[in-house]
């Protein structure tokens, strides 16, 4: 239990980082490649920090509250961007939504501008994260194996073909962009009440690609890629210290490492290893062959 | 006022002459090879640091720009060679309706550029010294113009009139359309892609080294921190200039920097990156395949 006390902060970071990857990682799963979590994650961690400095709420409360108006700002959003934008574009707009936001705030000052809040009351405590982070790993693996999955990966697989079985197809996108946005902002609520600060800068494009890194790095074919790509990158940049004055080189050459030699990520290596097919360009028979979409699950036939 | 304004229209047209050149990079990696290429502000933002402590270390501007084009060229080489080639051949997308995984690749490669960059040139600020900068005035028109600004604009001109050339006049031109809209036919045809491939890379970082040298005499300042700053407009300028093309790049680029320089001089330079977002995104959902994209299948 002293290895436990002694590495709280790590493994608090640890927990959000999952728990982030996990939102990120849910509308890829379905072919929905959008990055605005940081921004439904700030807004989650304003308003809970706004809620906990000026009013007297209990702790609970400030969440749900929190969460429910990033639910409503990315229902708001994503109404607008997934009835008008596709593919490449949606990607693009993201992007410029999470950059929107942050340029944003920082020029209001009653959101503390670019010094950001502090005095954030310390609310959230260890057993509180990783409980919460437990269960969103949880609910998105019971999600996997429902009905809603079954259809998630019918929309990944071919939009068209799961409209023409009566899917309604913008309906789901919305409800993943909204259910994304939900768990980015339950991450931001509880980060602010665990660091004490909240600043604009935490939600920027550097925030995307860490992200995009836990979830790239772990795999994105099952629920538990994003988990183990979070653990093992954070492990690698906070836990070896060698490593941090080179963290984004370490970084870089890892994405390069995985989508080389290791597409389906991390959490691939089992059915890789069960499979016993060549590491590399095991994909290349599948050129062309493979119908669009065919989805990330450890490449190839 | 009235000569504010006109400083300030000589002011756009330099800014836009570099982005537009910085666009015209993206915009070709992105319309010929379909990559989102999350490495080429990196690439920028190296080969502007590489002017810069060459021009530190006393050797004039022409020295410099040729120090950060060759960087470039090889730069270019290795995002074709490590980062883009290997995924030739899998044609795997997760139903994003386009390529995922060179969005990975070239992600990595921009990591490994901003670690290498502050590790090699410190996180700091740093500007050309000022008495490499040709600073001689002119006045054009009632506005004042260095001779700096005159060559900015003159070879950003030169250089994106010749690169519309040569991919509209010529049979490389040709073969590299070729290869944009379809590049199996086109091997089967005769075009050999992957020296094309080697050459969009090539020709695509050599223009954001151009483009970092001269954003680096603009701003007066150089900075690790810029290859974050450019991947937003890099992705502006997709989304009004759409694909491939290098007059979309030119108008996304005029259009960018009139909204940063209208918004400081109409509103207040904290905003201006509000308001040119916010303008960016509203015309983005008004216009949702880009100003002159047409709408292809959707659900």
């Amino acid at each position: 239990m002293s290895w436990l006390a002694e590495h709280e902060d790590l493994i608090r970071i640890i927990a959000l980082n999952v728990m982030l990857a996990c939102s990120l990682s849910l509308p890829l799963r379905m072919g929905q490649f959008q990055v605005s979590q940081p921004a439904f994650m700030a807004v989650g961690a304003y308003a809970g920090a706004l809620i906990s400095l000026h009013l007297d709420w209990p702790f609970p409360l400030v969440i749900v509250a929190a969460v429910a108006m990033a639910t409503a700002a990315a229902v708001v959003v994503g109404a607008v961007l997934l009835n008008r934008l596709t593919a490449v574009f949606l990607a693009l707009s993201s992007f410029v939504v999470v950059e929107l936001l942050r340029v944003a705030v920082f020029n209001v000052d009653s959101l503390g501008g670019a010094l950001g809040l502090y005095n954030v009351p310390r609310r959230a405590t260890t057993a509180l994260i990783v409980g919460m982070t437990v269960a969103v790993v949880v609910l998105l693996f019971l999600l996997d194996r429902s009905r809603f999955g079954v259809a998630m990966r019918t929309v990944r697989d071919d939009r068209l073909a799961a409209a023409g079985i009566g899917l309604s197809v913008r309906r789901m996108e919305l409800i993943v962009f909204a259910l994304s946005a939900a768990i980015a902002g339950l991450a931001g609520v509880l980060r602010a009440h665990f660091i004490y600060t909240v600043n604009p800068n935490d939600f920027g494009l550097g925030r995307i690609l860490d992200l995009l890194t836990f979830t790239i790095v772990g795999g994105i074919a099952v629920v538990a890629g994003p988990v183990v790509g979070a653990v093992s990158v954070t492990l690698l940049n906070e836990g070896l210290s060698v490593f941090r004055e080179w963290r984004t080189v370490v970084n870089g050459g890892l994405l390069l490492a995985i989508v080389l030699f290791l597409p389906g990520g991390l959490a691939s290596i089992p059915s890789v290893l069960r499979r016993g097919t060549g590491w590399v360009r095991s994909s290349v028979a599948g050129r062309r062959a493979v119908p669009a979409g065919a989805g990330q699950g450890g490449g190839g036939p | 006022m009235l000569d504010l304004i006109s400083q300030q229209w000589v002011h756009t047209l330099v800014l836009a002459a570099a982005y537009a050149l910085f666009a015209a990079g993206f915009i070709l990696i992105f319309g010929v090879l379909d990559v989102l290429n999350l490495a080429h502000a990196f690439v920028f933002m190296f080969c502007a640091s590489v002017a810069v402590w060459l021009a530190s270390r006393g050797h004039p501007l022409a020295v410099a720009m040729l120090g950060a084009l060759g960087v470039s060229l090889v730069l270019g080489f290795l995002l074709d060679r490590v980062a883009f080639r290997p995924l030739v051949g899998r044609r795997i997308h997760g139903g994003f309706g386009f390529q995922f995984t060179p969005v990975v690749s070239t992600l990595g490669v921009a990591f490994i550029l901003q670690g290498v960059a502050q590790r090699l040139f410190g996180i700091e600020n740093k500007a050309f010294p000022t008495d490499i900068v040709p600073a001689q005035t002119f006045t054009v028109f009632g506005s004042r113009v260095t001779v700096m600004q005159i060559v900015i604009v003159v070879t950003a001109v030169v250089v994106l009139v010749a690169l519309h050339l040569v991919l509209r006049r010529t049979a490389f031109g040709k073969a590299v359309r070729a290869v944009a809209e379809n590049r199996d036919m086109a091997e089967l045809l005769g075009v050999n892609s992957p020296r094309m491939y080697t050459a969009i890379w090539v020709i695509g970082s050599a223009l954001a080294a151009v483009a970092g040298v001269f954003i680096g005499i603009i701003f007066r300042a150089v900075s690790p921190n810029m290859g974050a700053t450019f991947e937003i407009k890099g992705f502006i300028a997709v989304i009004i200039g759409g694909i491939g093309s290098v007059p979309g790049a030119v108008i996304a680029a005029v259009l960018l920097a009139v909204l940063e320089t209208g918004s400081v001089l109409w509103a207040s330079s904290e905003f201006r990156d509000v308001i040119t977002l916010t303008a960016l995104l509203g015309l983005l959902i008004l216009r949702p395949y880009g100003l002159f994209g047409r709408k292809a299948r959707s659900v």
